[in-house]
């Protein structure tokens, strides 16, 4: 609230203020409590973890060794390496479509062409795809192409050449790009199509094209949306698991990300599972950067042009 | 006179013409590649679901028409898959919207650490969906490390393994702690652009907060819920993370894409069954996400 109400500044309220912060504050340790749990046991000892539970932590099991277990480079999860392969995913992955759906939304918002509420409509529908089912058409279109033969003539017509990009990061943020365009059309073009209607007349008035005014105008008043998607498109693509598994697996053990470094400490009949606190909080380290850098366009992005008023 | 115009119209119309192509031609290539990335793998899928495809087997893919489409009515699985979906879709955006709209409510006030609180509070929704299923699974659930049934045991409750005789309900409990953070960043922003003066009218004539909440911030938040509800709801329709790690293959917490996976990826093998569980899903959803776009704009242009 901007203004501060009237009655705050006795010592009687100041106390009831004071004291009223504490539901909060128990709440939110309540809120942690998982969290915290985990934190606490990422420096207890492998016999500290199993033993019992993270409340009954005492002083001799702690250990700072699985963090440096968890970096050591000779290990095969090393997530040194596995922290280079999720950026290598994360960051074309949300910076690509990012671009292109731009664009995309723009066209969709401000250019009048046939049949452009329908393919708008698809385009969105598209986002009820489940993705697990396109993931090994997917890897068969990465590895061998996409072909289709002609029945009765028998001809072969190629879409796409046979790229043999399984196992790399390419696969991996590609699959990323092509699941998120749905909902970064969506988004964006909630917001741009917002825009108000007289800077781009005027513009037109004064003999910009759509590339010009693209770039100079729509780009930089967009800013708050392109950084609401951004977020929840690192966020999405940072801590996926799945596609991640499919697309790299075990074809490549150097390229895989974090999540499936970790998800392996897990495995492995639990051998290594007392690395998975230590590992877990250092995978969370960027996309909290990322968040806190970025969150005061997060809510702006996704409120303006969903709510009207 | 009369031809001139014609004619001048005509010319119009004309440049108009050339004029559309110049325009549709910028968004062409972006228009292109999100056709070719999101339509393609579509059209494969619609393919496949007209085949037996199985990856583990040599024989060739057989065109059998819409036997799996027959089939699948029959498929008591899928169709508990289907309302386990629903049901926790459904509960996890409701759980979150409840538990945000609550969170928002407490931080809209002035209180010693507020900043740190929702910096805390926000956490939960940056986690790797794979961790948060762990952390929930050893740290709160477990019968003998879980912070729960320790609970339970002081009060001397016996031990219960949630994730085994609770699993879908274990799964919401997972998802709404991590969502509730992002509705409550919506919802806070609706709260902080209400007008001080109404809130402050409501006291002065001595509505309880409960009215007030009621009658003035509940109708002022309803735009920003549903947003909060679609956005979360296009997230949460597709979990799979959690619930490999919380509850593994067991029965009782299999969602669509879950099951799916399962018949495909997952060992089952079944591409071309899998694909036309896919197709339905997404013809349900078009028509869902219909209805409730209308709905949802049908009550946007009312509040404004």
């Amino acid at each position: 609230m901007s203004t501060p109400s009237t009655g705050s500044r006795g010592l009687g309220a100041r106390l009831y203020r004071g004291l009223s912060s504490v539901p909060m504050w128990a709440f939110a340790l309540v809120w942690l409590l998982p969290s915290l749990g985990l934190f606490v046991n990422s420096f207890r000892t492998r016999d500290g973890q199993r033993g019992s539970g993270f409340w009954r932590t005492v002083p001799d099991q702690f250990t700072i060794e699985n963090y440096q277990t968890v970096f050591e480079a000779n290990t095969v999860n090393s997530l040194g390496v596995s922290l280079l392969n999720s950026l290598a995913i994360s960051i074309p992955a949300t910076i690509i479509p990012i671009s292109i759906a731009a664009f995309a939304a723009y066209g969709f918002a401000w250019i009048d062409f046939k049949g452009r509420k329908w393919l708008f409509i698809i385009t969105v529908s598209i986002l009820a795809i489940p993705l697990q089912v396109a993931l090994i058409p997917l890897l068969k279109m990465y590895v061998g192409g996409a072909h289709l033969t002609l029945p009765f003539i028998g001809k072969t017509l190629t879409f796409i050449p046979a790229w043999g990009i399984n196992g790399t990061s390419t696969a991996v943020w590609l699959t990323h790009t092509g699941f998120a365009m749905p909902f970064a059309i969506f988004l964006l073009h909630n917001y741009i199509s917002s825009l108000p209607k007289d800077i781009f007349e005027s513009a037109r008035i004064d003999g910009a094209d759509h590339f010009t005014i693209f770039w100079r105008l729509v780009l930089p008043l967009s800013i708050p949306v392109l950084a609401a998607f951004a977020i929840f498109q690192f966020l999405w693509t940072w801590n996926d698991f799945l596609i991640a598994l499919t697309m790299i697996g075990s074809a490549n053990p150097d390229a895989l990300p974090t999540t499936v470094a970790i998800a392996n400490l897990a495995g492995d009949f639990g051998r290594n599972e007392h690395l998975l606190p230590a590992g877990a909080f250092v995978q969370a380290f960027v996309p909290l950067v990322v968040f806190f850098a970025l969150q005061r366009y997060f809510v702006r992005g996704l409120l303006a042009g969903s709510i009207k008023g | 006179m009369a031809t001139a115009v014609i004619s001048h119209e005509e010319e119009v119309r004309r440049l108009q013409r050339r004029e559309g192509w110049k325009r549709r031609l910028p968004i062409l290539p972006a228009l292109l590649f999100t056709i070719a990335v999101t339509q393609i793998p579509f059209l494969f899928t619609l393919f496949y679901s007209l085949t037996d495809w199985r990856i583990d087997t040599v024989d060739p893919r057989q065109f059998v028409g819409v036997e799996n489409y027959v089939s699948l009515s029959g498929d008591k699985f899928f169709l508990d898959a289907a309302w386990i979906s629903v049901q926790m879709t459904v509960m996890a955006v409701m759980g979150s919207l409840i538990v945000g709209t609550g969170l928002a409510l407490l931080l809209d006030r002035k209180f010693f650490g507020q900043g740190f609180i929702r910096t805390l509070l926000i956490t939960p929704f940056l986690v790797m969906p794979v961790v948060a299923g762990f952390m929930w699974k050893t740290q709160m659930f477990n019968a003998t490390f879980g912070v729960i049934n320790w609970v339970l045991n002081t009060i001397g409750i016996d031990s219960i393994e949630f994730a085994t005789k609770y699993p879908l309900a274990s799964v919401v409990v997972v998802l709404i702690w991590q969502w509730s953070p992002f509705m409550m960043l919506i919802v806070l922003a609706g709260l902080q652009g209400q007008d001080a003066s109404v809130l402050e009218a409501a006291r002065v004539d001595g509505a309880t907060a409960w009215g007030t909440f009621r009658q003035i911030t509940f109708p002022q938040l309803r735009p920003f819920l549903e947003l909060g509800t679609l956005l979360g709801a296009i997230y949460l329709i597709q979990v799979y993370d959690h619930i490999e790690v919380i509850v593994g293959g067991q029965p009782g917490a299999k969602n669509l894409p879950f099951y799916i996976a399962q018949r495909s990826i997952g060992g089952g093998n079944r591409f071309g069954l899998a694909s036309s569980y896919s197709i339905i899903v997404v013809i349900a959803s078009i028509i869902i996400a219909n209805i409730g776009l209308r709905v949802l704009s049908g009550l946007l242009e009312d509040n404004s």
